[in-house]
C-alpha cells in the first residue's frame, strides 16, 4: 500500500490518507488497489492494421441468455457465466457450451437455469442441442472445463456449481451422462474454478476445482447489511470477504473412470478457506510437471509448485505473483497464460477488481513473478473496469500474442456510486507491440467491444476454421457474444491438434514450441483459465508473413519430445503422439452411427 | 505530528483527550514517590524522565495500572503506538473497564487510523459511560470510518441533539454524506458553520468536511476560497495539496505542498507529504530530504521510515532501505505493505529467512483483518456461528 496512494482502503492504517475514491471497499472485491505509478500510460495503437471483431451472435442462431437478478441482493447471484468451448462431437468444428444459474428466489422456487449446448454447423451457425445432450440443467451451474478423463476421445465437461458440481462423460453419440458419483468427483461446496492436469504424469489427467465461499441460500447474508456489504457508501450484496470461505479439492485420476480426493495429501485443500475463483494448471518452470494457480478474491493468490511427489508446495508469496505489487490483496478472478515475451515461460495475466490494475506476471524463471503491467502499457487502462474473463490470443496472426479483457461490475448498484462507475463496462483489447509492451484498440477493434455490457467468461478459439481467433464471451446478464475475427490480410498461421498415446489423450500439458525464420513461440495446451471458463485446445499461432515454420518440437507430457520439420501455413494439423502429423481421422475416435444432428 | 490523516480535522475537534492515570493505591512508598515523579515527569513533557520512573515503578509491581496507563502515554506521545497499545493490553488484562485506558488504547489505534480495532474500545466505553460526548463521538468516528455510517447515525443524532458540539455535529453530517444523505449532511455542516467568525475559517472548515466526506471537488472549491479569502491562511496550502493528492493532480499537489512549505517551512505534514509525493511518482532521489526532514522532526512516525525504505529500495541501497523499513516494522508491526517491502529488501540481500518470516507476517496480517471482518458479520448475525 503506498500509504496515499492507495485508491480505496480498508478500515486499516493509512497514514497519508488521501484517497481518490471514497473508502468503504470491504465488500465484493475489496479493491485496495495501489495508485498507478505517474510513468503508466495507455498507449493507444497507431499505424498498425486492427482486426475488426464483429458480434455475429444473433447471424450464427445463439439464442442464449443468462438469467440474472435485477439487484443481485446476493454474492450467489454475481458470479456464474462460464463459456467453454469444445469439439463435443469430433467433427472438428468447435462448439459452444454455455453455463447459467437461477436467482436465488428462483432457487428457493424450484426453478432451474437452463444452459445450452451449441453445435457448430460448420456453415458460420450453430444450432442448440442441449435437450439431446442433455446438459441443460445441471445445477446452478457458474462455470467449468473439459477433458477427456477416461481417454475414450471424447472430450467430457465437468461443470462447477453452487453446491454439486457435474461430471458429464461425453457418451460418443451426442449426449452426456452424470457420472459425478461413480466417478468421484461430488463437490457439495460452492465450486467456481476448474482445471485438468496430469500432475504424476501417468496418462490421465487429475482435476483441480477450486471452492469459493459457504453461504445457506436459505439465510443468505442481508443485502447492505454489514461493513462487508457496502460499498462507496451503497448498500450492496455481503462477501466474499466476511463470509466463511471454501477449501480446494484434487481429484486424482485413477485410470479406471475413478478419481480419489487427494487435496489434503497433496496440500492443496486450502485449509484457511480462501475465496477460490479460477484455476489453471501450467509447468511454470519448464519441469514437465505441471503447477497450479489459483486465483483467490480479495486474498493472496496460490501458486503451487509440483515437488514431484505428488504434493505440492504453496510459494505464492514469495515467487511475487501471489500479491499487488506493494503485499495487498487483490480480488483475483480470471487467468490468461501465455508465453507473450517469447521468453520461453508461461506468463500469467490475472483480472481482478476496479481500482486495481490486473497484474501482468512475467515470469522470469527460477519461480520469480514481476509485475510488469504498467511497463508493459496494460495496467491503466484496466484500473478502471471489474475484470473477470482474460485471454492472451494472437488476434492479428503476427506471432504475438495480444490481450483481451471482458469486464462488468458486481453490483447493479454501481450505477449510483459516485465514482463514476457503472455495472456494465465494455472491455479490453491490447496488442502486442513485439517488444514486451501493448498498444490499446479497444476503441479500434470494432463496435461490439465497447458496447457495455455485464461479462464474465470468456473463451477463444477458431470458431469457423478460417485460421483467426474468434472470441466468445458469457455475461451475466442477458445475450452472449460471439465475436468474428476476419484477421487481416498477408498474416499466416498454423493450428495444431495433438492426441496422446502414452499421455493424456488430448495432450493437456503438452508444450510446443514453433521455430518459423527468427520467430521463436511456445505454448502450452491448458485445460480451464480465463474466467471458470475454456478454449479451444488446439494450437494456434500466427506467423506473420512466414509461410511455413521451419521447426515444431513437441514435449509431451509423458516425458516424450517429438520434433517436425517443415510445415506450410494456413493450416490445421493433428499429430499423434508417437506419429508425427497423421490425418484428422486418426486422432478421433469412431463417431458413433446414432450421432447425427 | 500532524499525519494527514482523513480524520485529522475529529482529532483537532477532540484535542487532549488522552487521560492520564490517577494516583494508584500503593503500599510501598517508595513506589509511590517513584510513581509521582514520573507522572510529574510526564506533565512537564520530559518524556524520557517518565518513561524510565514508570518503567521502575512496573518491576517493582508489574500490574500497577496507573503505571501501565501512564507508560503507554509516554510511548503515545513520543508516537511509539505499537508500544502504546501494548501496555495498555496489559492494563486491560488487570482492569478490563478502566475508562481512561479504553480511551487511550482506542487513540492510539485512532492515531493509526486503525478503526476497526479502536471500535470495540470505544463501543465499551460508551457503553460504561454513555453521557460522556466525546466517547460517543469517537465511537461514532470509528462506525463511520469502518464503513458502518448508519449505525453511526443511530449513536450520534440523539447525542447531536442534546448537545450540539462541533464534533458531533460534523460527524454526523460526515455520516449522512455516506449514507448518501447529502441534504442531511449539507444542513449539518452549515449549522456547523454559523458560529464560525470568518468566512475563510468557515470555508477551511468546510473544505476538511468535505474532505473526509470525500468529496473532493467540493474540498478544492472551499479550500480555493480560504486562500481567496487569506493567502496566508495557516495549512491552507498544505490542504489543497492533499485534496489534490486524492484527486491524482499531482503537479498541482506539488505546487501547493511547496507553497505550504514556503509559508511554513516546519510544517511537518507537509513535509512528509512532499516527500511521499515524490515516492509516489517516482522521483525517489527527490524524495530523500523530505522525508529525512519529516523523520529528523518525527523520528517514531513508522510511515515516513516506510517511504524512507521504498524510494531507498528503488534507488537500490538496499540495505539503507531495509534498516529504514525494519525500524518502521518495529514502530508498527500491523502494516502489511511494509512487511512485504521488507521482506522483498531482505530477499534481495540474500537474507532468505528473514524475508520468509517478513512474508509470514503479510500472511498473517491479512489473515487477521480477514477474521474480524468474518466476526463482524456474525456479531452482526448477518452470517450464522462460523
Amino acid at each position: 500500500m503506498d500509504f496515499f496512494s492507495r485508491w480505496l482502503k480498508p478500515c486499516s492504517v493509512l497514514a497519508l490518507g488521501a484517497s481518490l475514491i471514497p473508502a468503504g471497499a470491504l465488500a465484493q472485491g475489496m479493491a485496495t488497489g495501489v495508485a498507478p505509478p505517474s510513468s503508466a500510460k495507455n498507449q493507444k495503437c497507431k499505424d498498425r492494421a486492427i482486426p475488426q471483431l464483429e458480434d455475429v451472435t444473433d447471424k450464427v442462431g445463439i439464442r442464449f441468455s443468462h438469467e440474472s437478478s435485477p439487484e443481485a441482493r446476493y454474492i450467489v447471484e454475481s458470479m456464474s457465466g462460464g463459456v467453454l468451448l469444445l469439439d463435443y462431437d469430433r467433427d472438428g468444428w468447435l462448439d459452444i457450451y454455455f453455463t447459467n444459474s437461477p436467482t436465488v428466489e428462483d432457487a428457493l422456487n424450484g426453478k432451474k437455469a437452463r444452459g445450452a449446448l451449441y453445435h457448430n454447423n460448420h456453415d458460420g451457425t450453430f444450432t442448440d442441442v442441449t435437450d439431446k445432450a442433455g446438459i441443460g440443467t445441471p445445477c446452478m451451474a457458474q462455470g467449468g472445463s473439459v477433458a477427456d478423463y477416461n481417454n475414450d476421445g471424447w472430450p467430457d465437461i465437468y461443470v462447477t456449481c453452487f453446491k454439486g458440481n457435474v461430471l458429464y462423460k461425453n457418451n460418443g453419440d451426442g449426449t452426456f451422462s452424470d457420472v459425478t458419483k461413480q466417478a468421484g468427483v461430488t463437490e457439495g461446496r460452492w465450486s467456481m474454478g476448474s482445471a485438468w492436469g496430469d500432475y504424476d504424469n501417468d496418462g490421465f489427467v487429475d482435476l483441480m476445482v477450486t471452492n469459493y465461499a459457504d453461504i445457506d441460500l436459505h439465510h443468505p447474508p442481508a443485502f447492505g447489511s454489514g461493513a462487508t456489504c457496502r460499498y462507496m457508501g451503497v448498500d450492496v450484496q455481503c462477501g466474499p470477504r466476511g463470509l466463511k470461505g471454501a477449501g480446494d479439492s484434487l481429484f486424482h485420476n485413477n485410470g479406471d473412470g475413478t478419481f480419489s480426493d487427494v487435496s489434503k495429501k497433496a496440500g492443496v485443500d486450502d485449509p484457511a478457506g480462501y475465496y477460490g475463483l479460477s484455476t489453471v494448471w501450467a509447468d511454470f518452470n519448464n519441469t514437465g510437471r505441471p503447477d497450479i494457480y489459483v486465483a483467490n478474491d480479495s486474498m493472496a493468490a496460490f501458486l503451487y509448485r509440483n515437488d514431484g511427489n505428488g504434493k505440492f508446495t504453496d510459494i505464492g508469496l514469495e515467487s511475487g505473483a501471489a500479491l499487488g505489487d506493494d503485499g495487498h490483496e487483490q480480488a483475483e478472478m480470471g487467468i490468461a497464460l501465455g508465453d507473450y515475451n517469447h521468453n520461453g515461460r508461461q506468463s500469467m495475466a490475472v483480472t481482478d477488481f476496479a481500482l486495481d490494475n490486473t497484474p501482468l506476471y512475467r515470469n522470469d524463471g527460477k519461480w520469480n513473478f514481476e509485475d510488469v503491467s504498467y511497463a508493459a502499457g496494460v495496467g491503466l487502462a484496466s484500473v478502471p473496469l471489474v475484470k473477470w474473463g482474460i485471454v492472451f490470443v494472437d488476434l492479428d496472426n503476427d506471432g504475438w500474442l495480444d490481450l483481451v479483457t471482458v469486464a462488468g461490475h458486481v453490483y447493479p448498484q454501481a450505477d449510483t456510486f459516485v465514482s463514476g462507475a457503472k455495472y456494465r463496462e465494455p472491455k479490453l483489447v491490447q496488442f502486442n507491440q513485439g517488444n514486451a509492451t501493448f498498444c490499446d484498440a479497444s476503441d479500434q477493434s470494432g463496435a461490439a467491444i465497447l458496447e457495455p455490457r455485464v461479462s464474465r467468461g470468456l473463451a477463444i478459439g477458431d470458431l469457423f476454421n478460417d485460421g483467426n481467433m474468434d472470441l466468445v464471451v458469457e455475461d451475466l446478464v442477458g445475450k452472449p457474444m460471439v465475436l468474428r475475427n476476419p484477421g487481416l490480410p498477408g498474416r499466416h498461421w498454423i493450428s495444431f491438434e495433438l492426441a496422446g498415446t502414452k499421455s493424456n489423450r488430448m495432450a493437456i500439458g503438452a508444450r510446443l514450441k514453433v521455430v518459423a525464420g527468427d520467430m521463436t513461440q511456445t505454448a502450452e495446451i491448458h485445460s480451464g483459465g480465463s474466467y471458470i471458463s475454456m478454449s479451444d485446445t488446439r494450437v494456434h499461432f500466427g506467423l506473420g508473413p512466414a509461410t511455413k515454420i521451419d521447426t515444431l518440437e513437441i514435449q509431451w507430457p509423458s516425458g516424450k519430445t517429438e520434433t517436425i520439420k517443415d510445415l506450410a501455413a494456413d493450416k490445421f494439423y493433428s499429430i499423434l503422439e508417437g506419429s508425427g502429423v497423421v490425418p484428422p481421422e486418426k486422432i478421433r475416435p469412431v463417431v458413433a452411427a446414432t450421432n447425427k444432428k | 505530528m500532524i499525519r494527514g490523516r482523513k480524520f485529522a480535522l475529529v482529532v483537532m475537534l477532540l484535542t487532549s483527550l488522552l487521560a492520564l492515570l490517577a494516583v494508584p493505591t500503593l503500599p510501598d512508598s517508595h513506589t509511590e514517590q517513584l510513581f509521582q515523579q514520573a507522572s510529574q515527569a510526564l506533565r512537564s513533557g520530559d518524556y524520557t524522565a517518565a518513561e524510565s520512573g514508570f518503567r521502575e515503578v512496573l518491576r517493582a509491581e508489574p500490574k500497577n495500572v496507573g503505571a501501565l496507563g501512564n507508560l503507554g502515554v509516554v510511548y503515545s506521545r513520543t508516537l511509539r503506538y505499537a508500544k502504546a497499545i501494548e501496555v495498555y493490553k496489559r492494563a486491560l488484562a488487570v482492569r478490563p473497564n478502566e475508562p481512561g485506558i479504553l480511551l487511550n488504547i482506542g487513540l492510539a489505534y485512532l492515531k493509526q487510523d486503525d478503526y476497526a480495532h479502536a471500535l470495540p474500545y470505544f463501543r465499551l466505553l460508551h457503553a460504561l459511560t454513555p453521557a460522556n460526548g466525546q466517547a460517543t463521538n469517537l465511537y461514532a468516528t470509528c462506525l463511520i470510518f469502518s464503513g458502518q455510517p448508519r449505525e453511526a447515525l443511530d449513536v450520534l443524532k440523539p447525542a447531536a441533539q442534546e448537545n450540539p458540539d462541533p464534533a458531533s455535529l460534523y460527524l454526523l453530517g460526515v455520516a449522512y454524506t455516506r449514507v448518501g444523505d447529502r441534504s442531511s449532511g449539507e444542513a449539518i455542516f452549515s449549522k456547523m458553520l454559523s458560529s464560525k467568525e470568518t468566512k475563510a475559517d468557515a470555508d477551511f472548515v468546510l473544505g476538511k468536511a468535505y474532505y473526509d466526506s470525500d468529496r473532493f471537488e467540493e474540498a478544492e472549491q472551499s479550500f480555493k476560497e480560504v486562500l481567496a479569502a487569506n493567502p496566508k491562511f495557516p495549512g491552507a496550502h498544505r490542504e489543497l495539496g492533499k485534496v489534490y493528492l486524492s484527486l491524482r493532480r499531482n503537479p498541482d499537489a506539488e505546487t501547493e505542498l511547496q507553497a505550504a512549505l514556503r509559508d511554513d517551512p516546519n510544517d511537518e505534514s507537509a513535509t512528509y507529504f512532499l516527500g511521499g509525493l515524490y515516492v509516489l511518482t517516482e522521483r525517489y532521489e527527490k524524495s530523500l530530504p523530505y522525508l529525512e526532514q519529516a523523520h529528523k522532526l518525527s523520528p517514531d512516525f513508522w510511515a515516513t521510515l516506510y517511504y524512507l525504505g521504498k524510494a531507498k529500495l528503488k534507488l537500490g541501497q538496499t540495505q539503507a532501505a531495509v534498516e529504514d523499513l525494519q525500524k518502521a516494522a518495529e514502530l508498527n508491526s500491523d502494516e502489511d505493505s511494509l512487511f512485504y517491502l521488507l521482506s522483498k529488501g531482505l530477499r534481495a540481500l540474500g537474507r532468505e529467512e528473514e524475508a520468509k518470516k517478513a512474508m509470514q507476517r503479510v500472511a498473517e496480517l491479512h489473515a487477521q483483518t480477514l477474521a474480524v471482518q468474518k466476526k463482524a458479520l456474525v456479531d452482526q448475525h448477518i452470517v450464522g456461528t462460523q
